[in-house]
């Protein structure tokens, strides 16, 4: 039997370090359905490879494109060994050796493909029993994509596709936003509260009208401030990933995003390019008041210098905020060892400052619901 | 007997219909990717998650799986104050409150009803019922989980993993109402008893990492051109070629319509695309003008399509199609 685990255990790490959302038994499973096709041995072995450990491990679009990408560079170079190399194989293991998947790992056509478009299911399943579902005949030849079902075609040119590695990970940013939520009961009466009326109930001796309650909703309200231009361009890809797990969280009943540059005084603005303003107390009136307000700047350590006047108007700002709402902190894109001699450092010493890791965002969180936290670079 | 999903719109002879089973054809056309995604998710009964944009066939596809399979289909479409509870069952304290203090008030030598009464199973507990008692298998459709409050997806876990659940109300008595389907035995060994899942999302949310772990993810990609000629011959119960030319035409400026590139509010989709051809085939309707030609519906701009008010659905995108041609 061909050796899946050596196979495919380098695809399944790096995906899972990639951040999708795996455990072993998917590993095991798809080591298990690779010995059963493999045993049926056929045409397709590896492209039907490809297709069951892509619907079994690839959770998102983004994730098949990651896989498909992956899988070409780290699976498809070692199928093509035994094909070239037959020795390495011992040859007991395929029942039929004439069906070996010669040269399709390679991405040369197959024209044998045995009547690839009839309606029929493929002949050499009919007597699978214990191969219960059947893949479809695939016309399409093996070739870096044949099979994506993204539409992402070949392409000459270079592209540049940026991602977020570790430690950031959207789906860990969503976890951790999904922490922040305030549980109240609102909107229409629809629950019978059970205890308020057998208590009414033992009171009056008799059920004048059942009592109800309303469920319980999320009702966490936030207002993010986002640092834009500048130092900040660098880390789009990454406050881009903040912003839509905070929205695509969907957890929180309001959130009002709202844009400020190297430190927010007087003026806040609607539009990432700094147009739509609004004065900064009517904006903390109506958004901030007893709500949480995240800030997301990397406070001048990105330029590693010490600016006392962007110190001094983040304390201003900061006095003024405190007026309206306790539940702020500050998110820095920069690791803390940076925020050192910068103006960072003075200002992380009187606002919770965190670097978005995965412990840095749950630190953020569970002080935006009112826990409390120390000061200053940790 | 393995019953496999070919996505073909008819049911093949040997998946003879199980009781209850849903019977009303769906002449849905599904890609060999995604039947390879289907056959995959049923043959290690996880449940399938399916996503793609609005309109392209996600619910239709549940309906068609059922069809073909011969199974019978249980739904449970999602809103935004949905509870995985309630799709399990429901217990009516207060019509009991009621019943009890009538008999108080009229009666006294009148029975209770036994608490059991006022359990009413939802789809989801039905699902996990029959594959208990009747050994039959079915297809839940769980229909834009991603509507719901963030944790419905983590509350279902427990309940797509073992299959079981207890009505807590009578749970102290002798005879509680407990429900598994799985009955002590593996997934692999219950299998073709066991309820199928179709969970469809338009990723309004980013749903739980544990919850994803356990689903065949599957993205529905927009059909091409000649994909939706096939669509569109099938509901008109035609064949491909002898579609008649002026939904061909249709379908032709259909798929030109969606190619533009203007900042589309609501992208005019599949089932909105059904809708005009429909509506095509039953002109004349306006008394201008004679009858629809299918060379006038080629030559015509793409902001003059009769009709139009059944692909576009907001001003913008009106005032946008209409400017730009």
């Amino acid at each position: 039997m061909f050796d899946y685990q050596a196979l495919l255990f380098p695809l399944f790490d790096l995906l899972r370090r990639r951040g999708l959302p795996l455990g072993s038994s998917e590993f095991l499973l798809a080591i298990q359905l690779a010995e059963q096709i493999q045993s049926k041995g056929g045409e397709q072995v590896a492209e039907d490879l490809k297709i069951i450990c892509r619907l079994l491990w690839a959770k998102s679009r983004e994730d098949q494109a990651l896989y498909n990408q992956s899988f070409d560079k780290l699976v498809t170079p070692n199928l093509a060994l035994p094909t070239r190399e037959p020795n390495l194989l011992p040859e007991e293991s395929w029942s039929e050796p004439e069906k070996r998947p010669t040269s399709e790992v390679a991405g040369t056509k197959r024209e044998s493909t045995p009547s690839a478009n009839s309606p029929a299911p493929n002949p050499k399943w009919k007597n699978a029993d214990e191969m219960p579902f059947q893949l479809q005949p695939h016309l399409k030849p093996l070739s870096p994509d044949s099979s994506s079902t993204a539409s992402d075609k070949p392409s000459s040119r270079y592209q540049l596709t940026p991602y977020l590695t570790e430690p950031f990970d959207k789906r860990a940013m969503t976890a951790a936003w999904r922490r922040l939520r305030k549980l109240r009961r609102e909107g229409s009466a629809r629950d019978l509260d059970v205890s308020a009326t057998v208590k009414e109930l033992g009171r009056t001796g008799i059920l004048l009208k059942p009592i109800m309650q309303p469920r319980h909703r999320n009702q966490a309200k936030l207002l993010i401030l986002l640092d834009q231009q500048g130092s900040m361009a660098p880390f789009t890809l990454l406050t881009d990933a903040l912003l839509e797990t905070i929205f695509r969280g969907g957890l929180l009943g309001h959130t009002a995003l709202f844009y400020f540059h190297d430190a927010p005084q007087g003026l806040l603005f609607e539009n990432p390019k700094l147009t739509l303003a609004q004065p900064i107390a009517e904006v903390l009136m109506e958004y901030a008041k007893d709500n949480s307000v995240l800030i997301i700047s990397d406070a001048g350590a990105a330029r590693g210098n010490y600016d006392s006047e962007r110190v001094r108007q983040t304390q201003n700002f900061i006095t003024l905020l405190s007026k309206y709402t306790y539940l702020y902190a500050w998110l820095n894109p920069l690791p803390p060892h940076r925020w050192e001699w910068s103006s960072a450092e003075e200002i992380a010493a009187f606002v919770p400052m965190f670097y978005p890791d995965y412990a840095g965002l749950n630190d953020a969180v569970n002080v935006l619901r009112g826990q409390p936290f120390s000061l200053g670079v940790r | 007997m393995v019953r496999t999903y070919e996505g073909k719109g008819v049911r093949s002879p040997q998946n003879t219909p199980l009781p209850g089973a849903y019977n009303q054809a769906e002449p849905y056309i599904a890609s060999s990717d995604l039947c390879d995604a289907v056959n995959l998710a049923l043959h290690l009964r996880r449940p399938l998650l399916v996503e793609g944009e609005p309109g392209c066939g996600k619910t239709q596809l549940a309906f068609a799986v059922a069809y073909e399979l011969g199974y019978p289909l249980k739904t449970c479409y999602i809103r935004s104050t949905s509870r995985a509870q309630d799709f399990l069952y429901n217990y009516d304290a207060l019509r009991r409150l009621y019943d009890l203090e009538e008999i108080r008030a009229g009666n006294p030598n009148a029975k209770a009803k036994p608490r059991r009464a006022y359990v009413h199973l939802g789809d989801l507990g039905e699902a996990i019922k029959l594959s208990e008692e009747k050994e039959l298998p079915s297809v839940v459709l769980i229909d834009e989980i991603d509507k719901a409050d963030i944790d419905f997806p983590n509350d279902l876990l427990l309940v797509l993993d073992k299959l079981q659940f207890k009505v807590d109300e009578v749970d102290d008595e002798e005879d509680g109402m407990r429900y598994d389907a799985l009955k002590g035995q593996t997934r692999e060994a219950r299998r073709d008893n066991l309820p199928f899942f179709v969970i469809t999302s338009n990723r309004e949310k980013e749903l739980p990492k544990p919850f994803l772990r356990r689903c065949i993810y599957y993205y529905i990609d927009y059909p091409n051109k000649e994909e939706l000629k096939e669509i569109v011959a099938r509901h008109t119960q035609t064949t491909r070629n002898r579609l008649n030319p002026i939904a061909e035409v249709a379908v032709e400026r259909f798929v030109d319509l969606r190619q533009k590139e203007i900042h589309w509010r609501k992208k005019p989709s599949t089932s909105e695309m059904l809708d005009w051809v429909q509506a095509l085939a039953q002109l004349p309707p306006r008394r201008e003008e004679k009858s629809l030609n299918f060379r006038e519906l080629k030559n015509a701009p793409l902001g003059k399509l009769p009709y139009l008010g059944t692909l576009l659905k907001t001003k913008s995108d009106f005032d946008a199609i209409v400017k730009d041609t």
